[in-house]
């Protein structure tokens, strides 16, 4: 019989890094269009697996030598190879013990319909907005589970500045998927201690001021701004030359991050920024090395949070990374 | 030295589910254009997968509250991930003792004989999303006289039954003792000398109750007509299925099934687009790409796949198999279905 340590061993054996189980009663007061309960009624505990980014790769990344393999093996081939596998062989073993197991995989390329925003990873989402529910009292499809609401109900990691999830393993560097279940298993505690501590590196690092701090310290993420710098909008992009944009007279106020693109002006300038070829299933690559991220991370693991530790430093960021 | 117990293992080590193992012998009778002798003349056997679908990922369809998971893991996933990371663990260990293994993935509409009516180089077919506007093989020859058009697709339902693995119900989907409707196949082919386990001989699977029928949105599947084959001296027998129809409403399910489009698209049914959903025109290939060209917009696919919104068949078959008792009594703590199925009142 199946309890919350025989899913954590079969967990960490298929391939998960990090596992945890949340109560499904902490979905209380969640909108309807994000709670697994109006996927599986009857729904006990949500399990969060984590996936580690390996670090080499974001080093790859950060030495401005090597963008393809974040994007191919850091994004791509976790979330639709490595996480779909080990989703259908963790399903398998759940149902085998007679419960039902709703595997929720990311869902890149589609929004809810109360979700504005965007997956900057991918060339295009669709928000389903002319969805219709089928019956009262049920929202309307697709209901999404929110990937860091669920992490943290999970135990996992806290939030980070942007919204993202840190872990104690990794900070902000891994990928998340989960499975509903009414296996009756026992649940993790919430993490409680942040391991944010407001440091606001991240929003000093993002090359595109998608993160940005009011002065009531309230923080706001703006993925459509961001969609546009991980696509490589900014000087620092090693691929922009100077063809780029030429003769629009905002460039400058681009290429410097200080441009506020909404939506439609972010959609339109996408065709402008394909710098490098797309991954399979239409991930785009990411140029703006993640510096949001690094700079987290680094400070983490400076500070003794993460507790994975390497023989070699994270080194700073080395200077002139600036190609204009 | 290789047995069939040894590969089976590895089989289930790797990832599979079931592993049943078959005569190609058996494939005699069948049309050369679907014969896997031709692939691999030399071959004695097939090795036949299968992967669970988890009925996990119908729930949300059965909830009416949730579509995506299903196409993207269930095809998506198990076709294009799962089984060829199987197939090539399981090849590796043939071809280690010197026997050849020729993979076989679910290749979808990319064989020289359509998927849908049989016809030469109409090889689009409802799981896979394609260009509407172009065949996928348009023209394709045999390259020598002893040798039939490439690509050769195989049924993998037929594959399967010659495998041991179950049997052909009503409706055509396949089903197993273990997984009922559930799961789906890969094989390979080899010239290893292995004990094949038979043909199906345990208690008829599919009763042949008619839910299938009964619940399929576009009236695709016939509940007195049928076709039937003979295989190994067994006579098998399915519904006839108007494939095209079910291309149709295998993704888009019509004004009562799909909670993404908007009642007033079918009100308005532009330029007749719709004809074929609306129960006013006859399926055919012409008629399908105009619903799919019409009703794009309004769910993304992913992976390449047409993101299906039905699961009539799938789960009408699975509710009367627990229900009624079978293969899938007792495998559940509770059942998939447990109200009324929902449909849209407009």
């Amino acid at each position: 019989m199946i309890d919350s340590k025989t899913i954590k061993q079969k967990a960490i054996e298929y391939g998960a890094d990090i596992v945890g189980i949340g109560d499904i009663k902490r979905y209380e007061g969640v909108s309807p269009l994000h709670d697994p309960r109006y996927i599986l009624p009857d729904a006990e505990c949500v399990i969060g697996f984590g996936f580690r980014i390996p670090r080499g790769i974001i080093r790859a990344m950060e030495n401005k030598t090597q963008s393809y393999t974040y994007t191919s093996l850091g994004v791509k081939s976790i979330s639709e190879e490595l996480s779909e596998t080990f989703l259908l062989r963790m399903a398998g073993f759940i149902e085998d013990d007679g419960y039902e197991a709703c595997i929720q995989r990311s869902t890149p390329n589609i929004r809810t319909r109360d979700d504005f925003g965007t997956n900057p990873e991918v060339k295009a989402t669709r928000q389903l907005v002319y969805s219709e529910s089928v019956g009262p009292g049920k929202p309307e499809p697709d209901v999404i589970i929110n990937t860091e609401q669920s992490a943290v109900i999970c135990g996992l990691g806290t939030y980070g500045l942007r919204g993202n999830v840190l872990t104690p393993d990794f900070g902000p560097f891994q990928r998340f998927v989960f499975i509903i279940t009414n296996a009756p298993l026992e649940c993790d505690a919430v993490m409680e201690d942040s391991l944010c501590d407001k440091c606001l590196e991240c929003e000093e690092a993002c090359p595109g001021k998608a993160i940005t701090t009011n002065e009531y310290g309230n923080t706001e993420y703006d993925k459509w701004q961001c969609s546009v710098y991980y696509r490589g909008a900014h000087e620092s992009n090693p691929y922009l030359t100077e063809d780029f944009l030429r003769g629009n007279p905002l460039r400058n106020e681009i290429i410097s991050g200080k441009k506020r693109f909404s939506p439609e002006e972010a959609i339109a300038i996408y065709d402008q920024l394909k710098f490098l070829p797309e991954t399979q299933y239409g991930y785009v690559p990411c140029l703006c090395g993640m510096k949001c991220d690094v700079a987290c991370y680094r400070h983490l693991y400076e500070k003794g949070l993460i507790t994975r530790k390497f023989r070699l430093d994270f080194a700073n960021e080395r200077k002139g990374d600036s190609h204009e | 030295m290789l047995t069939s117990e040894r590969i089976k293992k590895a089989a289930i080590d790797a990832g599979a589910d079931i592993c049943g193992i078959g005569d190609l012998g058996l494939f005699d009778g069948a049309p050369a254009d679907m014969d896997p002798r031709y692939i691999f003349p030399e071959a004695k056997y097939i090795i036949g997968l299968a992967f669970r679908i988890p009925r996990g990922v119908q729930r949300g369809i059965e909830e009416g509250t949730q579509f995506y998971q299903y196409p993207s893991m269930a095809y998506g996933g198990i076709n294009e991930v799962f089984g060829p990371a199987v197939l090539y663990k399981l090849g590796q260990m043939i071809e280690d003792e010197g026997w050849e293994a020729v993979t076989y993935r679910n290749t979808g509409a990319r064989g020289s004989v359509s998927d849908m009516d049989g016809s030469r180089g109409s090889t689009i077919s409802p799981e896979e999303e394609i260009e509407l506007k172009n065949r996928s093989v348009s023209f394709t020859r045999a390259v020598s006289g002893d040798r039939r058009a490439p690509d050769l697709q195989f049924s993998f339902r037929i594959a399967a039954y010659i495998c041991g693995l179950g049997e052909i119900g009503w409706s055509k989907m396949f089903l197993t003792p273990q997984f009922g409707p559930m799961q789906r196949f890969a094989f390979i082919l080899t010239d290893a000398p292995l004990e094949p386990d038979g043909i199906y001989d345990g208690p008829q699977l599919c009763r042949k109750c008619m839910a299938c029928v009964r619940e399929c949105p576009g009236s695709c599947i016939s509940a007195k007509e049928s076709v039937s084959i003979t295989i190994g001296g067994k006579k098998i027998e399915w519904g006839a299925l108007d494939e095209w129809k079910c291309f149709a409403f295998y993704t888009h399910t019509g004004r009562h099934q799909n909670p993404f489009v908007p009642a007033e698209v079918f009100d308005e049914n532009k330029d007749n687009n719709l004809d074929l959903l609306l129960g006013k025109a006859k399926a055919n290939e012409y008629e399908v790409i105009k619903v799919y060209k019409a009703l794009d917009e309004y769910f993304p696919s992913w992976l390449g796949y047409n993101m299906v919104k039905c699961g009539g068949c799938l789960q009408a078959c699975i509710n009367q198999l627990e229900k009624e008792g079978g293969c899938l009594d007792g495998r559940f703590q509770k059942p998939l279905r447990r109200t009324k199925r929902w449909t849209l009142d407009r």
